[in-house]
């Protein structure tokens, strides 16, 4: 009989645990909704699936690396670093500076992990903008951000894949996400093109696509 | 199964008294209340599966049109079904696998499916790692308070996939955590084995853990030193063989000695592919030095070894050994191979062609003398293993090459011939005994 009250409590504590641990990301996503800081993070979006969440925008952003200005720190590509930002003239996040440390709470920063470390310049415009700017020679890190999903309902995923390839074939259009950003954590909460957002357009496609 | 007819016909005629019928009977009819309690088990765990597995990919839908509440509301309610189950069945059927089982692979998903939807909701990319060890961690203690077979099985193949997934690839790190994960469910299968030893969850995980095992294996190779890590594998294909000859594995089936096939059939080719001389020459070429022993392949090789010959010592202390096969032992003689490999990398190439030799020729003369067609077939594949590997070889003759053919060709009709006529003749002299 002790064996089995054993069993049972030991099972209630194992079933709180596995209800608090989802519970707990919830909150945390939900705090930094609540209170973060929200920045714009210009945008290329590409459409595949993920077998167990559905099916998602890939995300790329356009400024997803910078340039190492002080030679005495040593980057590794797959290590974490927390990012500086602030919003630029145009509204969208800019990286300003990059560290080791975790900094305090009173600058806006993010933590990612680096993807790789460049020695080279990619395009011919690159290695144009880096000799205007006296980048050149400069290792050029990229990150990955950590809100690279967006997930969509399954049939309206395609719709908005086809929908952004059109959008970029027209080099007037604006993508960017909208991430709300505490403590280096950060949660993505909108795509929006040209002013739009991603889930309004494709809502209104699929309706006007049903009336015609 | 015999039947009632058969039974009453056996008593009419005086072979059977009643009261042996009725054991008989008893008999029978446990044997079958058994298997269809297995029968039971096996579909509860079925449909569990099935059912959580739709939950995941209706909620997978992403329904736009529900608020998140709504969806961090709904995303928890496959589990909490689930514990409610596991729980009723805790309470009120502690005896009933069935419903232990099949409650915990519907809790083992609904974990799976409420973190992956949260992450959905709120569009955190997440690493795959990270998932796999929450759900890894939340489901162990399963195991052993549901006393559950199957999601011990789901909580290997999610560690290993964990090992495969941090440790191979571009971003290799290292993968610790699978081995103290890994070690945390071995009680589990050791109470298995020794308390419910006849069930079909024994011969699941006597598979599941050594392929697991060679997943995780290579993990521990770094990229400069992790030459011996080939000794590690061959150890570890070696110890697998030695422990499927353990006591616990006596009157186990060959099928469901997963041990013992993937421990004989891994060795075999690991050792016909280190029979050519691209490794060999590799060796030298790449001019190895002494860094090679203080690496972290080196260590966990000498390990692997100790666990071996301790089974083994084990083994002959437990049980009377007076065939014993070379396969669980070649790592032996190969450690020393292995080194001589430095200095003079053909005399290594050829001792190993000589130990396959050796293994192929003892296990034909094995099954000969057990009489045992299986046993003497696999003799003579591994001997035309090895010379399939040769004939790649391009500096041997094509008239040796084919003379070699034809020789083991000939050596299978014969072999066989004379075994199945040796049968016959045995069978003959049985009947006119």
């Amino acid at each position: 009989m002790n064996k089995k009250y054993f069993l049972i409590t030991a099972f209630i504590i194992l079933a709180i645990a596995q209800i608090f641990i989802p519970a707990k990301m919830i909150f945390g996503q939900e705090d930094i909704i609540e209170t973060g800081k929200e920045f714009h993070f210009r945008t290329e979006p590409i459409d595949p699936n993920d077998p167990f969440r559905g099916k998602y925008i890939h995300l790329n952003y356009k400024d997803d690396f910078f340039y190492n200005t002080d030679t005495s720190i040593k980057w590794h590509s797959h290590e974490t670093a927390y990012v500086i930002l602030k919003t630029d003239d145009e509204g969208f996040a800019q990286i300003i500076s990059t560290q080791k440390e975790k900094p305090d709470n009173d600058v806006d920063f993010l933590k990612v992990k680096l993807r790789y470390i460049s020695n080279y310049s990619n395009t011919h415009s690159d290695i144009i903008n880096n000799i205007n700017n006296n980048n050149n020679n400069k290792e050029q890190i990229y990150i990955n951000y950590p809100f690279d999903r967006f997930y969509m309902e399954e049939t309206k995923s395609q719709d908005a894949e086809n929908y952004y390839i059109n959008s970029t074939l027209d080099t007037n259009s604006v993508c960017y996400s909208i991430v709300k950003i505490k403590n280096g954590e950060a949660i993505l909460t909108d795509v929006v093109i040209n002013d739009k957002s991603m889930k309004d357009i494709i809502k209104e496609q699929q309706l006007n696509a049903k009336n015609d | 199964m015999i039947s009632q007819k058969d039974i009453t016909e056996l008593i009419s005629v005086g072979i059977l008294n009643n009261e042996t019928a009725n054991k008989i009977k008893d008999y029978y009819s446990n044997k079958q209340s058994n298997n269809s309690n297995k029968i039971l088990v096996a579909f509860g765990i079925l449909g569990a599966i099935l059912i959580g597995l739709g939950i995941i990919l209706i909620l997978a839908h992403n329904w736009d049109d529900l608020s998140n509440t709504t969806k961090t509301i709904l995303s928890f309610i496959p589990l909490v079904l689930g514990q409610a189950a596991a729980l009723f069945a805790l309470i009120k059927k502690p005896d009933s696998s069935a419903w232990k089982e099949s409650s915990s692979i519907f809790i083992f998903f609904a974990v799976a499916s409420s973190i992956s939807l949260i992450a959905q909701i709120y569009n955190i990319s997440g690493d795959l790692p990270s998932f796999l060890l929450t759900w890894a961690l939340l489901s162990l203690p399963l195991v052993y308070i549901m006393n559950s077979g199957i999601t011990s099985i789901g909580y290997i193949a999610v560690i290993t996939y964990y090992a495969s997934e941090v440790g191979y690839g571009y971003e290799n790190e290292n993968t610790y955590l699978y081995w103290l994960l890994l070690a945390l469910v071995l009680p589990f299968y050791y109470l298995l084995i020794t308390k419910n030893p006849k069930s079909n969850f024994v011969s699941f995980h006597n598979w599941l853990i050594p392929i697991s095992l060679s997943i995780a294996l290579g993990t521990l190779a770094e990229h400069n030193d992790g030459i011996m890590i080939v000794i590690a594998y061959l150890s570890m294909y070696g110890m697998f063989y030695l422990f499927s000859n353990t006591k616990f594995f006596d009157d186990k089936k060959l099928i469901s000695n997963g041990f013992r096939i993937i421990g004989s059939l891994a060795s075999i080719s690991l050792l016909l592919s280190l029979s050519f001389n691209w490794f060999w020459v590799g060796l030298v070429k790449d001019d190895i030095n002494m860094s090679i022993f203080n690496s972290l392949s080196s260590y966990v090789a000498l390990v692997i070894i100790l666990i071996g010959i301790t089974i083994f010592i084990y083994n002959s202390k437990t049980k009377k050994i007076n065939n014993y096969d070379l396969i669980g032992l070649s790592f032996i003689p190969f450690i020393a191979i292995f080194f001589i490999g430095f200095a003079f990398p053909i005399t290594s190439q050829v001792l190993v062609n000589i130990m396959i030799l050796t293994i192929s020729v003892l296990t034909i003369h094995k099954g000969a003398k057990q009489n045992h067609l299986g046993i003497l077939n696999y003799g003579l594949l591994i001997l035309t293993g090895l010379i399939i590997c040769r004939f790649f070889d391009t500096d041997i003759s094509f008239v040796i090459r084919g003379l070699m053919f034809i020789g083991v060709g000939i050596g299978f009709f014969i072999a066989n011939y004379t075994m199945i006529k040796k049968r016959k003749i045995e069978k003959l002299k049985e009947i006119n005994q």
